[in-house]
């Protein structure tokens, strides 16, 4: 008989924050690509064409100004209110630091190399892996989004606010801005495959449902948090 | 039209800034026609829009032998213009006659353009929210004119002319400089400085040892943008590569675990 007993997974501020920043990160590409390379201008033209009928300027060049424009807008504010949304979260995050999952349970090369065979047993031989409530990968990709984000906040204001800095330091911010941005693109396309894969069906349900999952499914995939939720 | 460029030659140099009032003019001139903005009368303040040529006076050596030096900073036009390639409205372009320009109507003012210049050339105007830089007088050029600065030089210290013929000119000065003088004089930006600016179509005859007192710097660079500018391209890889790697993935897992169930070992990934 199946127990049906259930463990919380996600808090209802972690899925709070993690559904709006979704939203806002999606805002945020959506709005900074076209600005990042002109391989994106798809989006500003498509943006800017109907602001331009209004004004009866159709010229190419102008409806990409206005689009670009509108869409620095848009960057501005999205960026803005996730700024606002991560302090409660980062507040949250903070009173409960060194209990958060995405800390090693052991260190050293030995421990990553013992992370990434358990992740080939799960992912590529489907057995059932020795895994904490998150994987060496979903921790490792954790820490390059934390960092990625602080670097983008941080490079961001500073080109929001840059009339009180130097060209060498705005400099540095965009090109900061635009290579933490490329490498937290690249993370998220990896995160978000895993998110939404089926085999990963419980944990996505947890997320954007219930918080919670079944205490049988955390048994047989998760073992090494079942056991430090039991000694809890 | 062929490419023409600009030289300004340190030596035959009086300081009079002729050059800089002039340019100044011909720009509140430009506005007036256009009747884009208020041109104001005072000049208590840089206005960035009417001066494309700015005096940046230094001192280099140790008294008695000290002496002052006036460095000229304006936009040196390069070939490989990083301005041009990061402005994400396309709002710069280069003219026929390679003289690298801001369309002001289509600027949005954010500024990418400075931050991507190694000279710190063009900026930004509050008064509208636009930037500026010099445009080599490209109105004039295409219309059989010289460039108000060119125009205004009593000492043909500033002169332009196609590209080669300039260069020759240029490059027969610093060689006389340097027999006259025994310092060696050069034309800096003639050649290729590097990949990020290429050559430039504002050259100058300088003597060598005083190329950084007069601000030249012989490996302009803003090595940030060019990192971004790896990122954009690696970033496309990768991105590519993210989804080719993760589709091949859905498929090897699908495969796997239809096999898996046929085997009757049942689905491992199903919550109970």
């Amino acid at each position: 008989m199946s127990n049906t007993k259930k463990v919380l997974a996600y808090s209802s501020l972690e899925m709070w924050f993690h559904k709006h920043m979704i939203h806002f990160v999606a805002f945020l590409s959506f709005s900074g690509l076209p600005i990042l390379s002109d391989k994106f201008n798809f989006i500003a033209f498509a943006i800017g064409y109907p602001i331009n009928y209004f004004t009866g300027d159709m010229n190419s060049e102008h409806i990409l100004a206005s689009g670009i424009s509108f869409l620095r807008v848009i960057h501005w504010a999205s960026a803005f209110a996730l700024t606002g949304i991560m302090v409660p979260f980062i507040l949250s995050m903070s009173r409960k630091i060194l209990t958060l999952s995405i800390w090693p349970d052991r260190w050293g090369a030995v421990a990553i190399v013992d992370g990434v065979v358990e992740m080939k047993k799960n992912y590529i031989d489907l057995k059932h892996a020795e895994f904490g409530k998150m994987n060496t990968g979903q921790k490792a990709s954790a820490w390059v989004i934390v960092f990625s984000m602080v670097i983008i906040v941080v490079s961001g204001y500073m080109l929001v606010f840059r009339s009180a800095l130097t060209h060498d330091f705005i400099s540095i911010a965009r090109g900061a801005h635009a290579i933490s941005y490329v490498i937290l693109m690249i993370t998220l396309m990896i995160h978000i495959y895993f998110a939404t894969h089926p085999a990963n069906k419980a944990a996505y349900t947890a997320m954007f449902k219930t918080g919670e999952m079944d205490e049988d499914y955390v048994k047989e995939h998760h073992p090494l948090w079942y056991r430090k939720l039991q000694e809890v | 039209m062929r490419e023409q460029i600009k030289c300004y030659d340190s030596q035959a140099c009086i300081r009079c800034f002729a050059c800089m009032i002039n340019c100044s003019v011909e720009n509140r001139l430009r506005l007036q026609r256009e009747g884009v903005m208020n041109v104001e009368k005072s000049v208590q303040s840089q206005m960035p829009h009417l001066n494309y040529l700015s005096p940046r006076r230094v001192e280099i050596g140790v008294y008695p032998n000290a002496k002052q030096v006036t460095a000229f900073h304006h936009c040196n036009h390069c070939e490989n213009s990083p301005c041009q390639q990061i402005c994400p409205t396309g709002a710069i372009s280069t003219r026929a006659g390679g003289e690298v320009v801001i369309n002001p109507d289509v600027c949005i003012g954010c500024q990418s353009c400075g931050d991507a210049c190694p000279f710190d050339v063009p900026k930004y105007s509050a008064d509208n929210g636009k930037a500026y830089k010099c445009m080599g007088c490209y109105d004039r050029v295409e219309n059989g004119l010289k460039q108000s600065c060119v125009e205004a030089c009593p000492t043909t210290a500033m002169f332009s002319g196609y590209a080669n013929e300039v260069i020759d000119e240029a490059r027969k000065r610093a060689a006389l400089y340097t027999e006259k003088t025994g310092k060696k004089y050069v034309v800096y930006g003639a050649d290729k400085l590097n990949e990020y600016v290429g050559k430039l179509k504002w050259i100058t005859i300088v003597e060598e040892d005083e190329l950084e007192a007069y601000q030249l710097d012989t490996k302009p660079t803003r090595t940030a943008i060019q990192w971004r500018d790896y990122a954009k391209t690696g970033g496309g890889v990768l991105a590519v590569a993210a989804i080719v790697g993760t589709t091949a993935h859905f498929i090897y897992w699908l495969d796997k675990r239809k096999k898996k169930i046929a085997a009757g070992e049942g689905d491992f990934h199903e919550q109970h």
